[in-house]
């Protein structure tokens, strides 16, 4: 089995991610320094989602409560009410993608298999598994960060 | 005015494949709406669907436990079905095809890629 981190860098991830936020969110991504994201922050809206194959780990996506919020009201145009809990289904739909996308194009004829969706608000869970963190910056300024942790 | 059965369980994908089919010209049509297999199977029983759109990747019944079921029907058999996943790589594209899906769709949906889907759609309807 692949290791995520190990495959999963910056070369497979920003495209996949640049497109995906393109077409769900229609606001461009940018990658910045993976310490100007805030990953202490106590207010973050969070999805994460079990990456099974053929890369095992597991990959998050994290942002601020507040922008979150903002962002889901920008994509649903109103339809919906934003808040906390409309934030983290808009997450989990961007992390489900983005995870199954970049899982399909590390190979073509692999059975690409991923688990389902989990959500929350406050810090990213600690674990000693390797990891790799990446920053991005929305066009709105919204910061965005992913992370990518090994199988167990 | 033709029933469309939109099958994920995220709230946005549904809205976004809404968005889509109205972009690409089926915004005339009524849309019904799923949560995951099970669900669908359940409005498919109560209602004349000309079109299923559904994602794999759902709790309870997934997409591909969902085009089995519809494929071994007489009434659902012939029902098209718009596989849009991102868990899609040449490999399963084929797998999903051989177990009846109608076309496959890799996410993130937009109007372009439905277009072309609801295209084939009909162009294998006519050609049938």
């Amino acid at each position: 089995m692949i290791n995520a981190v190990d495959r999963l860098g910056g070369g497979v991830l920003d495209p996949v991610l640049a497109e995906i936020m393109e077409a769900m969110t229609f606001a461009g991504v940018e990658r910045v320094e993976e310490d100007e994201f805030a990953w202490d922050d106590a207010d973050l809206v969070w999805a994460r989602v079990d990456l099974i194959a053929p890369a095992a780990g597991d990959f998050w996506m994290v942002a601020p409560r507040e922008a979150a919020v903002e962002l889901t009201d920008v994509v649903w145009a109103g339809e919906i009410e934003a808040n906390s809990e409309t934030a983290q289904a808009l997450m989990a739909e961007i992390v489900n993608a983005v995870a199954g996308q970049i899982l399909a194009v590390l190979d073509d004829e692999a059975t690409v298999h991923l688990g389902l969706p989990e959500t929350g608000n406050g810090k990213v869970r600690p674990t000693d598994f390797e990891e790799a963190r990446h920053a991005y910056y929305m066009d709105d300024g919204t910061p965005l960060g992913v992370l990518i942790r090994a199988a167990a | 005015m033709d029933k469309i059965l939109i099958v994920d369980d995220s709230p946005a994908a549904r809205m976004i494949a809404r968005r889509c089919l109205k972009i690409a010209g089926r915004g005339g049509d009524e849309f019904l709406e799923a949560e995951h297999g099970r669900a669908a199977l359940d409005v498919l029983k109560h209602n004349a669907v000309k079109l299923v759109i559904a994602d794999l990747n759902m709790p309870v019944m997934d997409g591909q436990t969902l085009i089995r079921f519809m494929r071994s029907s007489p009434r659902l058999n012939e029902i098209p079905v718009v596989v849009v996943s991102s868990l899609v790589n040449p490999s399963t594209a084929e797998a999903l095809k051989k177990m009846g899906a109608t076309v496959v769709l890799r996410k993130p949906l937009n109007p372009a890629r439905m277009a072309d889907a609801l295209e084939s759609v009909a162009q294998l309807a006519e050609a049938a």
